[in-house]
């Protein structure tokens, strides 16, 4: 007799998304799986589309990271015309995208992730909202994370168009420049947001690592995966978010692979599951192995602790100073608690304020040098950005012409898909025995794939046609024991 | 691809907001973007008309400065009643569950508005319009719910003026 318990939908999560835990006859998990019900079929869309529209169409996959999508977007367009943007142009784009990375890291700290930390994880599922932040941390503080976002978002309109559909990357540069007049209120923006950072740090101190029982949740087995790791650094191997090369570190930590995006199919290959239309890329040079940990699997994880661990460290003071902080305290590098994620989020949303500050201040900002033009016939284009949520390639092949006859994204949530199936059903072994569960429990497995902060708007993308109503669920032999509608 | 209008200048702003959500690229989820277009022709003169392809908390900003606020976004039922109109106020999100992308965080926007003094609409009525494929990446409606529009339109203008009174 097989018994199945369905969380849906899952709360918080930015897009769709559906737990299916399998009980066998004892009561215990025999399966967990984390299905993605939705379908974009993205790059068949873009084909015959004229490559520099690229930069506006990408954005729309969805609503929750677009100048991500953007930025790689217009990076992939410097490949493909084969032109360099002057070092000003470079130095907006930084800064706009630490902007919104600072943006982003914030609205998961405090609204998406941080409920669950904030409010804890056995809290009553109706106050494990932001309201429980706020209720938690304060008034004012809740005040602070609204004005902060807003602040942000209001420059990067001034610098971008819009917030959410920049029209602003093009290739070799930009389209609008920062003018001096302008600079004094990017200054004084971002000397908030490393307040603002500095003081979540705290706030994750005071409430987090403070408590016992959090911290060992955070160390144990049930959150703990031992893969390896992504994430881009610049020359001197520290975290960037806009430019750098990829690395990847094993399971101890020994350098696997340092290389351009531009070779990313000599180290990245996709592998594909049938109850699920997520493809799960791997190490190409490593081989996929199942859903397994350890050396031998290719299985890879990105997003803020992978980017940690694939890194030797921050470019700016503070959040050296936090990221030193984190391996101290947890002991080993790299570190391999997928709750950890919170944690190293925190810490990025330091650098990021920093790094947009250092750039603001930057005398170059406000040149007006800010785009090199293309005399190049375009065939092929890569680019790579550090999402929020991890490492986001955009590949696009053109005629003569520049118009798309061919586009691959591989976006974080797909990089991170193979371990957060493997989370979710670790987390549910854990924490489900002999039938014996609560609400607190059921949302501690959500958790467990809650700290990736997943966005499957844009991790389905890849596939022609319509969102499938009907999924199937199989036993090991192939045979489907289930049907689950999704309305 | 449908400009969006911001109003910046405080002076310049209405008092009620019209704000059209959804996806373009998405098929029928932009549904509600449509409709704000030719919404633009008949409230010009009442309300700011905004579309947006934002949700979640980044709708306080819209919403934030207006006394009240229509929301038009597409509805997914999986029934067979496209271009059928379903309302919604504030109260109904306590107690239904409502398949949209957009519509994520909306009740708990309002309730962070609240409890942190943001100004925030007095009144919100949510139009839902039952649309036949909101998945499927097309830059354009199915024609069955193209055909559906000018009803459409005739009915959502009456239910925004009688709120708006």
């Amino acid at each position: 007799m097989e018994h199945r318990i369905t969380i849906d939908p899952i709360t918080r999560l930015e897009g769709h998304g559906k737990i299916e835990i399998f009980l066998d006859e004892n009561g215990n998990v025999e399966k967990a799986y984390f299905v993605v019900p939705e379908l974009r079929g993205f790059e068949i869309f873009v084909k015959g589309k004229p490559a520099e529209d690229m930069p506006i169409i990408t954005p729309r996959i969805c609503g929750v990271c677009p100048t991500a999508h953007h930025m790689a977007s217009t990076k992939a367009l410097d490949d493909l015309y084969k032109v360099e943007p002057p070092s000003p142009a470079k130095k907006l784009r930084e800064m706009l995208y630490n902007m919104f990375m600072l943006e982003d890291h914030a609205l998961h700290v405090y609204i998406l992730g941080g409920p669950d930390f904030i409010v804890g994880p056995k809290a009553k599922k109706e106050e494990r909202n932001v309201l429980g932040v706020i209720q938690k941390v304060g008034l004012e503080i809740g005040k602070k994370v609204i004005s902060m976002r807003r602040e942000i978002r209001e420059l990067m309109t001034l610098l971008a168009g819009k917030v959410i559909h920049p029209a602003w990357g093009v290739p070799g540069g930009v389209t609008r420049g920062l003018k001096e007049e302008e600079r004094k209120n990017f200054v004084k923006v971002a000397e908030k947001g490393v307040e603002f950072a500095l003081f979540t740090l705290k706030v994750f101190k005071d409430i987090v690592l403070s408590n016992k029982e959090y911290v060992e949740l955070i160390k144990s087995d049930t959150y703990t995966h031992k893969t390896y790791y992504m994430g881009l650094v610049d020359n001197n191997k520290k975290v960037n978010f806009y430019d750098g090369k990829i690395r990847v570190i094993d399971p101890e930590g020994k350098e696997f692979a340092l290389f351009d995006v531009r070779d990313y199919k000599d180290h990245i290959a996709e592998h594909v599951e049938n109850w699920t239309y997520i493809k799960f890329p791997f190490l190409k040079k490593v081989g996929w192995k199942g859903f397994i940990d350890g050396k031998d699997s290719g299985v890879y994880s990105v997003a803020p602790l992978a980017r940690l661990n694939a890194s030797e460290g921050m470019a700016t003071p503070k959040a050296q100073e936090a990221y030193e902080e984190f391996y101290k305290t947890l002991g080993v590098k790299p570190v391999h608690h997928t709750l950890a994620n919170h944690w190293a989020r925190v810490i990025e949303m330091i650098y990021a304020a920093e790094r947009f500050l250092e750039l603001a201040k930057d005398p170059e900002i406000t040149s007006d040098n800010i785009r090199n033009i293309s005399k190049e016939i375009p065939s092929v284009g890569i680019g790579v950005v550090e999402a929020p949520r991890g490492t986001l390639i955009h590949h696009y092949e053109t005629d003569e012409k520049g118009f798309i006859t061919k586009a691959n994204l591989i976006v974080a949530t797909q990089n991170n898909a193979a371990r957060i199936a493997m989370s979710v059903e670790k987390a549910a072994k854990g924490l489900i025995k002999n039938g014996k569960y609560d609400e607190g429990i059921l949302n501690m497995i959500e958790m467990a794939f809650r700290a990736y902060d997943p966005c499957h708007a844009c991790g389905t993308h890849s596939l022609p046609g319509n969102i499938p109503l009907l999924i199937n669920i199989r036993d090991k032999r192939g045979n489907i024991i289930d049907k689950i509608k999704n309305f | 691809m449908i400009r969006l209008k911001t109003f910046e200048k405080k002076d310049l702003r209405k008092k009620y907001l019209i704000l059209g959500l959804g996806n373009t690229i998405r098929g029928d989820d932009g549904i509600g973007i449509y409709l704000t277009k030719f919404l633009e022709k008949k409230f010009f003169n009442l309300a700011d008309i905004i579309s947006t392809e934002e949700m979640g908390l980044s709708l306080l900003d819209f919403l934030s400065p207006y006394e009240k606020a229509v929301i038009i976004d597409s509805i997914f039922t999986g029934k067979k009643d496209i271009g059928e109109i379903y309302i919604f106020k504030e109260k109904d999100f306590d107690s239904k569950q409502i398949k949209s992308n957009h519509y994520i965080g909306l009740p708990e926007i309002s309730k962070i508005a609240k409890k942190l003094k943001i100004p925030f609409p007095k009144e919100l009525l949510i139009i839902g319009i039952s649309v036949e494929d909101p998945y499927t990446i097309k830059p354009e409606l199915s024609e069955n719910l193209k055909e559906k529009i000018p009803e459409i339109i005739t009915k959502i203008e009456k239910l925004i003026r009688d709120f708006l009174k």
